[in-house]
C-alpha cells in the first residue's frame, strides 16, 4: 500500500487505466432529433398570431341601422343643459376633477373609461349616489361624487342624457363575435341566460329608468363590470340580477359579448327627441 | 486542471451559443421592427417626464408589459391588450419592469387620461385610494399663497388640503403626466407582429 502511494505522489500525470467507453450512437441521434425538433418548433410557431383587436370599428353591428357619426362637441340647441351642469363637465369642481378629464368632451369614454353621452338621466344620478354612498366601489368616483351635491348629481345625470357623440369603443378582447350576437340577443337556453337586449333594449340603447344603454360602450369597461357583478364588488342591481347573469358567463362568453356590443352603434338622444 | 484548454474551449463554446440563441438570434427577429401604426414619437416634454419616471423610481413597481389572455388576464383588469415589440420602438432604454406592486402603466394614457386625477394622485394616492401602497411625490409641487397665471392647481379634498393657500404643480410633474398621458398602446398591433405566443395555442381566444 504504502510503496503504491508513494508512486502515486511521485508521477503527478498517473491515471488508472480505465476501459475505453464511448458515448452510444443512440444517444448522438436522440441530440440530433431534439435540436431537428426544436428548430422546427421554433420556426413552425412564427406563423402570424390572430390580431388581438378588430381593426373594423363597428365589427359586429353591420345588421343593425347606421347612423351618422356626430362631429365632438358639435352643440345641441334641441336639449340645453345646465351652464353650472356643463361646467363641472369641463371644469370639474373643488376636489372633482372635470368629468371630461377622463370620459372624454363629448362624454365618449375611452378604453375602459365608460360612454356617459346619451345614458339615462336616472340611471346616471343613481350612479353618483351610489358612488357617494359606497353601494358602488370606485376609489375615483368616490372622491368625485362626494364633492357634488346632489342636485348637482341631477342636473349632470340630465347633461350627459342630452349628449351626443360618435363611438371610440370597438371589439379589442379577441372574443367570439357571432357567440356575442347570440348573448345579446337571444341569450342561452342552456345556461338559463336572457339576452341582454331582453332587459337593455332593442339593439342595447337602454330602457329607461332602471336599464343603461350598453351599445358603444367600450368592450374593455363591459368586460371589467361584468367580473365586478361575476365577484360582487359591483352590487346595485335590483334583486342581485346581474350577479346572477354574471356568474353564469364563462371567461370567453363575456369578451365575446363585451367585444359585440362595444360594436354597436351608440345610443343618440337627438334621434330620439325628434 | 489537466485540461484547460479544452475545458475553456468549451466555456466559451457555450457562452457563444448562449449569446447567439440569447441575442444574435432575437435580435435579428425585433431587429428591423418598425413602430406600431399610429404610435406617436414622445413630445419634447414627454421626455422630460420620462426622466422623471427613471429617476423617480417609477420602474421597481409599475411594469409596462401587459400579458396575453393565456398569461394573465392582464385585458380583464383593463390593462389593454398583450404588448407586441412594435410598441417599444421609441423607448430606449424600454421600460419594462419586473415588479407589479402597482399596475401596469402600458395603457394608463388610455385608462385614465385626467391630468387632474393624475396630479393629485401623485401629490398624494391617499387622497383618491385610502389603501394606496404608492408614496407619495409631495415635492414635485409647491406650495403657494394664491395660483398665478398659468399655475396648475392640484384638486384636493379637504383633508389633503392645506389650510390656506393652494398646492401647485412644478413643471417636472407636469412633465411626468405629459408622459403617463402619452403612455397608450391600444393601436391594433400588425398581424405579422413577432409576439410571445408561446401560450396561446390551443387556448381559448
Amino acid at each position: 500500500m504504502n510503496g503504491q502511494n508513494g508512486q502515486h505522489r511521485s508521477d503527478e500525470h498517473f491515471e488508472p487505466y480505465e476501459e475505453e467507453r464511448g458515448i452510444p450512437a443512440p444517444f448522438y441521434l436522440g441530440a440530433f432529433g431534439l435540436l431537428l425538433w426544436g428548430v422546427s418548433v421554433f420556426i413552425m410557431d412564427r406563423e402570424p398570431v390572430m390580431p388581438l383587436a378588430s381593426p373594423n370599428p363597428t365589427t359586429g353591428g353591420q345588421h343593425l341601422p347606421s347612423q351618422p357619426p356626430r362631429a365632438l362637441g358639435q352643440p345641441m340647441p334641441a336639449l340645453a343643459a345646465d351652464p353650472a351642469a356643463l361646467a363641472i363637465i369641463a371644469g370639474g369642481k373643488g376636489a372633482a376633477w372635470a368629468c371630461s378629464s377622463c370620459h372624454g368632451l363629448a362624454g365618449e369614454g375611452a378604453d375602459a373609461v365608460p360612454r356617459l353621452a346619451g345614458l339615462s338621466a336616472a340611471y346616471i344620478t343613481k350612479q353618483l349616489n351610489d358612488f357617494a354612498a359606497g353601494t358602488r366601489v370606485n376609489d375615483s368616483m368616490r372622491v368625485v361624487a362626494l364633492a357634488l351635491s346632489p342636485e348637482e348629481r341631477t342636473s349632470l345625470g340630465a347633461a350627459y342624457a342630452a349628449m351626443a357623440a360618435p363611438t371610440v369603443a370597438h371589439a379589442m378582447l379577441g372574443g367570439d363575435l357571432k357567440r356575442g350576437a347570440q348573448l345579446a340577443t337571444a341569450g342561452d337556453d342552456a345556461k338559463g341566460l336572457a339576452g341582454c337586449f331582453t332587459c337593455h333594449g332593442d339593439q342595447g340603447l337602454g330602457v329607461d329608468p332602471d336599464f343603461p344603454a350598453l351599445a358603444g360602450q367600450p368592450a374593455a369597461y363591459l368586460d371589467q363590470q361584468l367580473l365586478f357583478w361575476t365577484s360582487g364588488l359591483r352590487h346595485n342591481s335590483p334583486d342581485t340580477m346581474m350577479n346572477d347573469i354574471a356568474k353564469a358567463l364563462s371567461d370567453a362568453d363575456r369578451r365575446a359579448v363585451s367585444d359585440y356590443i362595444a360594436g354597436l352603434p351608440p345610443p343618440d338622444p337627438h334621434a330620439i327627441a325628434e | 486542471m489537466n485540461r484547460v484548454f479544452p475545458l475553456a474551449i468549451l466555456a466559451l463554446a457555450i457562452l457563444a451559443f448562449a449569446t447567439l440563441v440569447l441575442v444574435v438570434a432575437p435580435g435579428l427577429q425585433v431587429g428591423a421592427v418598425g413602430p406600431t401604426p399610429g404610435l406617436q414619437p414622445y413630445t419634447a416634454q414627454q421626455l422630460r417626464g420620462r426622466d422623471q419616471y427613471v429617476s423617480l423610481g417609477c420602474v421597481y413597481c409599475h411594469s409596462q408589459q401587459p400579458r396575453s389572455l393565456a398569461q394573465a388576464p392582464d385585458s380583464d383588469r383593463g390593462w389593454g391588450r398583450a404588448a407586441v415589440a412594435s410598441d417599444y420602438y421609441y423607448d430606449r432604454p424600454h421600460l419594462l419592469g419586473t415588479m407589479r406592486s402597482g399596475p401596469d402603466l402600458f395603457n394608463i394614457g388610455a385608462r385614465l387620461p385626467s391630468q387632474g386625477w393624475q396630479l393629485t394622485h401623485l401629490y398624494q394616492p391617499r387622497a383618491i385610494a385610502p389603501w394606496s401602497i404608492m408614496p407619495a411625490y409631495p415635492f414635485l409641487f409647491v406650495h403657494k399663497d394664491k395660483a398665478e397665471t398659468g399655475d396648475v392647481v392640484v384638486a384636493l379634498t379637504q383633508n389633503y388640503a392645506p389650510k390656506s393657500g393652494v398646492i401647485v404643480a412644478r413643471p417636472e410633474a407636469l412633465d411626468l403626466v405629459a408622459y403617463l398621458q402619452g403612455l397608450k398602446h391600444d393601436q391594433p398591433p400588425p398581424a405579422s407582429a413577432p409576439r410571445d405566443a408561446g401560450y396561446d395555442r390551443g387556448a381559448e381566444r
